[in-house]
C-alpha cells in the first residue's frame, strides 16, 4: 500500500481494508495536541511541516532538547521514555537526536535503508550524515531523480563536490538542503509558543485523578509561582495551566486577569473557577502525572501592590497604579471590580461579562456594542493608556456621548431593552406618516392610547455600498407607543410610503420599562 | 386544597421568620466582616417612605415579581431602584469626602438567555435615558438559572457594587427559600443590595426583605381610552383601510415612566409593617420616584395632543421645559406638529 493508490485499487489489494474518510483538520488537532504534550520534555516544540510539502511524508514535531536531556537520563534516555510513552499510548513513532533538525530528519527518513542509530553523539553529526543515501534530503523529486542518475548515492559524495558545480547543476535548495543537514548552516525553528519565563511545575509519581487533587496543586503552584513574580516585578496577566496526563494528551486551561496579579489567592480562585466550569466534563484520563502553570503573558507591577485584593473582593491595602504614584482613594474598587470581572469571566466566559460601549452611529442596533469585562481596565477613571477605552467620550465631540440623557418630564427617548432582531409585527396605521393604531406582536393585538413621534433614522449612506453594507435598507420611522394596559414598545415602520415603498411593514424594536 | 392552601401559609411564616433571622445576624456577624449599617435611601414618596421605615434599605434583598408579560417592567421599576441606590450613594460620598467610603458606583445586572431572547438585552442608550450611566454597569448574561444564582451571590460578596439587579424568569425550583436566604445574608455581609426580578413568577417563597408586585400603569385619562376607542374600531376595521388616511385619535405624548407597585411583603427587623398599593412615577433627570397618581392628574389638565404646555407642568421648571423643547424640536421628538394627509 502506498500513498495515493486510488480506493477501488486499493479494495482489490484487500477487500477487508478499513476506510475512514481522510480529515487533515483533525490530524491537525491532535498534532497539536501532541505537541502540547511533548512540551513537558521541553518548551521549544516546533511542528515540522517541510517534510510533508516536499514527500507527502507525515508531519512531525521537533524538539529543541538543548540542556534538557539531562533531565531525562542522558539523550538515550530520552529517547526511550519519549518513544515508551508512545507507543503505550499506541501511536507508532520514530525518534532521532542529531546536532541539527535537518540531519535529525534525514536520519529517520533513512532509518529503514541504513542502520543509523537513533541517537548521533555531539561532534558526530557530520560523519553519521554523510553515510546517508543521498534521498535523506529531500530534493524535489527531479533532482533527486537526477542525482540517482548520475551515480550520487550517498551524502558524503555530494558533499565532497566543489559548491559552485553542485549550485549549478542542481540549484540553491540542494545546497542549502546539504549545509543544513551538515551543520553548516542553522536551520529556523518556529517553535509552537514561546516559552513563558515564569513557570512552575510539579510532578507526581502516582498520577493523580481527582479534581480535588489538582484544585490542591493549583493551590500549591499559585504559591509558588509568587516568588519568581516578585523577584522580577511582575504580575501575571496570563496564565495558563497545563495537565499532563498519561495518555500523552494535555489539557490547557487558560484565564486572563484583567489587571495584573501576583496574589496566590486570586490566581488559584480563577483557576478552580476555569475547573469548576468544566463540571462532570472534567476528564483527567488515565491520570495526571505532572502539572505546570505558567504566566505567559505578565506585566510590571509596582512592590506596593505586592498584597493585593482579597477574593471577597475586601479593599487592598494601599492599591496604587503600577506607576507607583500615591494610592488613589478610588483604586480598591478598582480592584475589587477587576476581580469579580475576573472571576465571573472564567468561569461564564468572555462575552457573557461585558461593559457597554457608546457608537457614535444613529441605527439604533448601531448605537451600543458591548465588550468583555476582562479586556478592559474596570476603572474608568484610570484607563489603560496602553488600551483606550472607547466607551469614554470623545472630547471632541461630547454631543455623541450626552445624546441619551434623561429629560425632566418626559418618557426616555430609547427603550430599556432592545430585541437582538426587530420582530415583524401587523398593525394599522394612518398614511402615510400616522402611529400605529394598534398592532399584533406575538399573536396579541395591543391598542394604542398613547404615541410619540415619529422619529426619522435614515440609513448611514456610507454603508449602503459594497459587501455587506445595507444596500437596500429603508428609512425608518420610529414611534414610543403605550398600549391601554400601560405597557411601552418601540416599533417602527420601514419605508417611506410612497417613496421607498407602497407598503410599509412595521417591526417592533425594543420594550421600554 | 385546604391542605396545600394551609402548608403555603405555614412556609410563608417561616419565611417571615427566615428574614427577621437574617436581619438580625446582620448585627450578630464579627466585626470583621460586619459592614457598617447604611441609613435607608428615601425613594421620594412621603407615604412610601413612611410604609418602608424611611426608604429602601441598602444590603438586603428586595424582589420584584410581574406576570410574565410585564417583565419587561418589572426590569425597569428594578433599575430605577438601582439607579437611586447609586445616586443616593453618590450624594452621599459628595457630602463626607471620607477617604475610606469609597464610591459605590457599578450596577451588576444579571439576565439569563431566556429574558434576553424574550424581551432583548440591556440596551445603552435607553440605560442612559433612564438615568442609569452605561459606564457604570457591568452586565452578565448566563445560561441557566443555576448560574445566574452564582453571579449574584458573586457580585453581593464585591463590595465595589451599589446594587446587584438578577433576572430570572418563570419559575425554576432552584429559586427558593434556600437560594434567596443566601443572597439575603450575603447583600447583609457586604452591605450590596440585592435586587431579584421575577417575571412569571406564582408564588414561590422567598426570604426577600421587601417583595414587589409590579401591574403597568395604565392612562387613566377617559377622554384618551374613548377616543381611541370610538374611533379606532369604525376607521380601522380591516387591512383593507390601510389605504385610508387615518386621524390619530390618541395624545402624541408620553409621561415620564410608571408602575403600580403592590408591597407585598414589608419586612422591617422586628415587626412586619402593611404593603400597600403605589403608583410610581420615576422621575430620571434626578433618580427619584414621584406619586404618579397626583402627576397624571396634571398631566391630564394639560394638553394631551403633545403641545408644550403640559412639559411644563410636569417639569415644574421654566428653562428645564425650554431646555426639553429645544432637545426635542432638534431629535424629532413629540413636540413637532404631525401632519395627516387628507
Amino acid at each position: 500500500m502506498d500513498r495515493g493508490l486510488t480506493l477501488s485499487d486499493a479494495r482489490a489489494r484487500r477487500p477487508d481494508l478499513e476506510i475512514h474518510p481522510a480529515d487533515p483538520p483533525a490530524d491537525d488537532r491532535a498534532l497539536t495536541a501532541l505537541a502540547d504534550w511533548a512540551s513537558r520534555y521541553t518548551p521549544l516544540v516546533a511542528i515540522d511541516r517541510s517534510a510533508h510539502e516536499a514527500t507527502r511524508a507525515a508531519p512531525g514535531l521537533v524538539l529543541d532538547i538543548t540542556g534538557c536531556a539531562h533531565l531525562f537520563g542522558g539523550e538515550a534516555g530520552l529517547l526511550a521514555d519519549l518513544a515508551g510513552r508512545l507507543g503505550r499510548r499506541g501511536l507508532s513513532a520514530a525518534a532521532a537526536i542529531a546536532d541539527t533538525p535537518a540531519a535529525a530528519r534525514a536520519i529517520l527518513l533513512s532509518g529503514h535503508i541504513t542502520d543509523s542509530p537513533p541517537v548521533v553523539p555531539p561532534g558526530g553529526n557530520e560523519k553519521a550524515v554523510r553515510r546517508l543515501p543521498a534521498q535523506a534530503l529531500e530534493a524535489d523529486p527531479a533532482t533527486a531523480a537526477l542525482l540517482d542518475r548520475l551515480g550520487l548515492k550517498r551524502i558524503g559524495q555530494l558533499a565532497g563536490l566543489p559548491r559552485e558545480t553542485l549550485a549549478a547543476r542542481f540549484g540553491t535548495d540542494l545546497l542549502t538542503r546539504l549545509d543544513r543537514a551538515l551543520g553548516r548552516a542553522g536551520e529556523p525553528l518556529s517553535p509552537l509558543k514561546s516559552p513563558p519565563v515564569f513557570t512552575v511545575e510539579r510532578l507526581f509519581a502516582e498520577p493523580i485523578r481527582l479534581i480535588e487533587d489538582v484544585e490542591r496543586t493549583i493551590d500549591h503552584l499559585a504559591a509558588s509561582l509568587t516568588e519568581p513574580l516578585v523577584r522580577h516585578g511582575q504580575g501575571a496577566r496570563q496564565l495558563v495551566l497545563t495537565l499532563f496526563r498519561l495518555d500523552t494528551t494535555a489539557l490547557r486551561i487558560a484565564t486572563g486577569l484583567s489587571r495584573p496579579s501576583r496574589d496566590a489567592a486570586v490566581m488559584a480562585a480563577l483557576l478552580r473557577e476555569r475547573l469548576t466550569a468544566f463540571q462532570d466534563g472534567f476528564d483527567s484520563g488515565e491520570g495526571i502525572e505532572q502539572v505546570r502553570l505558567a504566566a505567559e503573558a505578565v506585566d510590571p507591577l509596582g512592590p506596593e501592590q505586592m498584597t493585593g485584593g482579597q477574593m471577597t473582593g475586601a479593599p487592598a491595602a494601599g492599591a496604587s497604579p503600577a506607576s507607583g504614584l500615591a494610592p488613589d482613594p478610588g483604586g480598591r474598587d478598582d480592584v475589587a471590580l477587576a476581580h469579580l470581572a475576573d472571576r465571573l469571566t472564567a468561569r461564564l466566559g468572555r462575552d457573557r461579562v461585558v461593559r457597554i460601549l457608546r457608537r457614535d452611529s444613529h441605527i439604533p442596533e448601531r448605537a451600543m456594542a458591548t465588550a468583555p469585562a476582562l479586556g478592559n481596565r474596570c476603572d474608568p477613571a484610570r484607563p489603560n493608556p496602553a488600551r483606550p477605552n472607547p466607551a469614554r467620550p470623545n472630547p471632541d465631540r461630547p454631543e455623541a456621548a450626552a445624546r441619551f440623557r434623561p429629560h425632566p418630564g418626559r418618557a426616555p427617548e430609547r427603550p430599556l431593552r432592545l430585541l437582538q432582531t426587530p420582530e415583524p409585527i401587523e398593525a394599522i396605521a394612518a398614511v402615510p406618516d400616522g402611529p400605529p393604531v394598534r398592532f399584533y406582536w406575538r399573536r396579541v393585538q395591543r391598542r394604542i392610547v398613547r404615541a410619540e413621534g415619529p422619529e426619522r433614522i435614515a440609513p448611514e449612506w456610507w454603508r449602503m455600498t459594497g459587501p455587506g453594507g445595507d444596500g437596500d435598507a429603508l428609512t425608518r420611522d420610529y414611534f414610543r407607543v403605550e398600549d391601554e394596559a400601560g405597557r411601552r414598545y418601540w416599533v417602527y415602520r420601514a419605508g417611506l410610503y410612497g417613496r421607498e415603498t407602497a407598503a410599509p411593514r412595521w417591526y417592533l424594536h425594543g420594550l421600554f420599562g | 386544597m385546604p391542605k396545600r392552601a394551609e402548608l403555603a401559609t405555614l412556609r410563608d411564616r417561616i419565611a417571615r421568620l427566615e428574614a427577621q433571622e437574617a436581619a438580625k445576624t446582620r448585627f450578630d456577624t464579627p466585626a470583621s466582616t460586619r459592614f457598617a449599617a447604611r441609613p435607608a435611601v428615601p425613594l421620594g414618596v412621603d407615604r412610601l417612605d413612611d410604609r418602608l421605615g424611611g426608604g429602601l434599605l441598602p444590603g438586603a434583598l428586595h424582589e420584584i415579581r410581574s406576570a410574565d408579560a410585564d417583565g419587561p417592567l418589572a426590569f425597569g421599576f428594578a433599575l430605577a431602584l438601582a439607579a437611586r441606590l447609586t445616586a443616593a450613594n453618590r450624594e452621599v460620598s459628595a457630602h463626607s469626602p471620607a477617604p475610606h467610603s469609597p464610591l459605590r458606583g457599578t450596577t451588576l445586572i444579571v439576565s439569563t438567555f431566556d429574558g434576553a431572547g424574550e424581551w432583548g438585552r440591556p440596551y445603552g442608550p435607553g440605560l442612559a435615558a433612564f438615568g442609569l450611566d452605561p459606564d457604570t454597569l457591568l452586565l452578565v448574561e448566563a445560561r441557566r438559572p443555576r448560574e445566574a444564582l452564582w453571579a449574584a451571590e458573586e457580585g453581593l460578596a464585591c463590595r465595589a457594587l451599589s446594587a446587584v439587579v438578577t433576572e430570572i424568569r418563570g419559575d425554576p425550583p432552584l429559586v427558593d427559600l434556600t437560594a434567596t436566604r443566601r443572597l439575603v445574608l450575603r447583600a447583609a455581609r457586604s452591605g450590596v443590595t440585592a435586587i431579584l426580578v421575577r417575571p412569571g413568577t406564582a408564588d414561590g417563597l422567598s426570604a426577600a426583605r421587601t417583595r414587589w408586585r409590579i401591574v403597568p400603569h395604565a392612562v387613566t385619562d377617559p377622554a384618551a381610552s374613548t377616543l381611541s376607542s370610538e374611533e379606532a374600531p369604525s376607521k380601522a376595521p380591516s387591512e383593507a383601510s390601510l389605504e385610508t388616511p387615518l386621524a390619530t385619535p390618541f395624545p402624541l405624548c408620553l409621561s415620564p415612566p410608571a408602575w403600580e407597585a403592590d408591597l407585598e411583603r414589608n419586612a422591617a427587623p422586628g415587626a412586619s409593617r402593611p404593603g400597600g398599593r403605589f403608583s410610581l412615577m420615576w422621575t430620571a433627570h434626578d433618580n427619584r420616584f414621584t406619586d404618579a397618581a397626583s402627576l397624571s392628574a396634571n398631566h391630564r389638565s394639560g394638553d394631551r395632543y403633545g403641545q408644550n404646555g403640559s412639559r411644563a407642568a410636569l417639569s415644574g421648571a421654566a428653562p428645564a421645559a425650554s431646555a426639553a423643547g429645544a432637545a426635542g424640536a432638534t431629535t424629532g421628538g413629540s413636540v413637532i406638529p404631525i401632519r395627516h394627509a387628507g
